[in-house]
C-alpha cells in the first residue's frame, strides 16, 4: 500500500462540491457477479450473471441527501467503516409510501452514490460520466470467499423518519437512511454506468 | 472551468438603462425542452418554446437582484424579482392565488432589451426530465398595502425568487410579446 506515496491536494480538490447527484439502489441477487480490483480499490463490474445489473434511482429534495462514512479501529488488523446514505423525500404521499414499503422486508441492498464532482463547479452541463461515485454494501475485505452475495456487509434500511409537521409551513415528508458495516473504505465503481431514459433506473456493466 | 476569456466594456454598455420593461411568467410543464448555450462568450438559453403570462406593473418599480455566494466549491445564486401591481382588487388577488403553489419560470425583460430568465438553470438540473428541475422560481413574498394618505400607493408588491447554482441566463430566442391578450410566446 502506498503510504510512502503521500497525497497531494490540488485546486480542483478544493473546488469539490458537496451533496449527491444520484442515489441508486438494488437488491443483491444470488446470481450477481462482482469483479473487484484491489490494486485500485475499485469495482470493475457488477453484473447479473453476464447481463447488466439493474438499479433503481431515488430522487430527493435537492441538497438533502448525503453519504457519511465513519471509520473506527480498535487495534485490530481491520478497520470498521459504518456507511450511511440518507435522503429526504418530500410529499408524504401514498405512492411514496408504497415504494418505501419495498425497503422494509429486510432486503440485502447495495447502494451507489454518485456525487456532483464529475464536472468542475463552473460547468453547468451535466457530465456524461458518472465516475465520481461510491458503492456501499459491496466489499471485498473479510468477504465470503465463495459467493459475493453471502458477504454479510450489505446495506439494509436503517430508518425512515419524518412526518407531517405541525405548522402549514413545516416540511412534510420522510428522511430515509440506508446503511452498512464494511471493513474497507467504499469503493469506486469503475465500470460503465448508464442512466435510463426516465432518470429512474440505471445499469452497470463492465 | 478555467478562465479563457476577458471582457470589454463598450459605450453601449455604459448607456444601458435600468429597470424592467416586461415580466413573463409560466408554470413548468411536462415535456418542456430547454436548449442551453455554454460557451466562453455566452451563458444563455437559445430556445424554450412556451406560452407565458404577462404581469404588468407600475413603471420604475420592478427590479431584479442577484446575490451570489461561494461556500467551498459551490456557488449559489439567489435571484429575486419584485414588482408592484397597483390597486388591490379581485383580479390581483386572483393572480396572487395562481402564483402560490406552482413551480415557475420567469423572464424579466430589462429596459436595456435583455431577457433575464429565472427558474431555468442547467446546473444540478434533473438529467432526464427537466420538469423535475428543483431550481424553479416561486413566489417568495407578497406585500399588500392600502396606504394611509390619499396619495399613497394601493397595491401588491410581489417577489418572485429562485435559488440556482449558475448565474441567471439570458433568453436569446424569439419572444413574441402580447401574442394573446395577456400572453406572450417564446420560440
Amino acid at each position: 500500500m502506498g503510504v510512502a506515496d503521500g497525497m497531494a491536494i490540488n485546486c480542483s480538490d478544493l473546488q469539490a462540491v458537496g451533496g449527491t447527484r444520484l442515489i441508486a439502489i438494488r437488491k443483491w441477487l444470488a446470481t450477481d457477479v462482482v469483479a473487484f480490483d484491489d490494486t485500485n480499490h475499485d469495482i470493475t463490474s457488477i453484473l447479473e450473471v453476464a447481463a447488466p445489473a439493474e438499479w433503481g434511482v431515488y430522487e430527493s429534495r435537492i441538497e438533502s441527501s448525503s453519504l457519511t462514512v465513519s471509520a473506527t479501529n480498535e487495534g485490530k488488523f481491520f478497520t470498521t467503516y459504518d456507511c450511511t446514505v440518507s435522503w429526504f423525500i418530500p410529499g408524504f404521499t401514498a405512492a411514496q409510501f408504497k415504494d418505501l414499503h419495498s425497503f422494509e422486508g429486510g432486503d440485502c441492498l447495495m447502494v451507489m452514490v454518485i456525487d456532483n464532482n464529475d464536472n468542475t463547479s463552473g460547468t453547468t452541463n451535466p457530465s456524461a460520466a458518472f465516475a465520481s461515485n461510491k458503492v456501499i454494501g459491496v466489499s471485498n475485505t473479510l468477504e465470503n470467499q465463495d459467493s459475493a452475495v453471502r458477504t454479510q456487509q450489505y446495506c439494509t434500511l436503517r430508518s425512515i423518519e419524518g412526518g407531517t409537521g405541525a405548522a402549514f409551513s413545516d416540511e412534510i415528508g420522510v428522511t430515509v437512511t440506508v446503511g452498512c458495516m464494511m471493513y474497507e473504505t467504499p469503493r469506486n465503481y469503475a465500470g460503465t454506468i448508464a442512466l435510463g431514459a426516465t432518470g429512474l433506473t440505471l445499469e452497470t456493466t463492465a | 472551468m478555467a478562465i479563457t476569456n476577458g471582457i470589454n466594456i463598450g459605450c453601449s454598455d455604459l448607456q444601458a438603462a435600468g429597470g424592467i420593461r416586461n415580466i413573463l411568467i409560466r408554470t413548468w410543464e411536462s415535456g418542456d425542452t430547454v436548449t442551453y448555450v455554454n460557451t466562453a462568450t455566452s451563458h444563455s438559453i437559445s430556445s424554450l418554446a412556451g406560452t407565458w403570462f404577462n404581469y404588468e406593473f407600475k413603471n420604475e418599480l420592478p427590479s431584479l437582484t442577484v446575490t451570489a455566494a461561494k461556500e467551498n466549491g459551490s456557488t449559489s445564486y439567489e435571484c429575486a424579482l419584485s414588482f408592484m401591481m397597483p390597486e388591490m382588487d379581485v383580479s390581483k388577488a386572483a393572480a396572487l392565488q395562481s402564483l402560490m403553489d406552482t413551480c415557475m419560470m420567469v423572464i424579466a425583460v430589462g429596459n436595456n432589451g435583455k431577457n433575464y430568465v429565472l427558474g431555468v438553470s442547467q446546473k444540478y438540473s434533473n438529467e432526464k426530465a427537466e420538469v423535475r428541475n428543483q431550481t424553479y422560481a416561486s413566489m417568495t413574498g407578497a406585500e399588500g398595502a392600502s396606504g394611509a394618505a390619499y396619495n399613497d400607493d394601493n397595491g401588491w408588491t410581489v417577489t418572485m425568487g429562485c435559488k440556482q447554482w449558475e448565474a441567471p441566463r439570458l433568453y436569446t430566442g424569439d419572444i413574441t410579446l402580447y401574442s394573446g391578450t395577456s400572453t406572450s410566446t417564446t420560440t
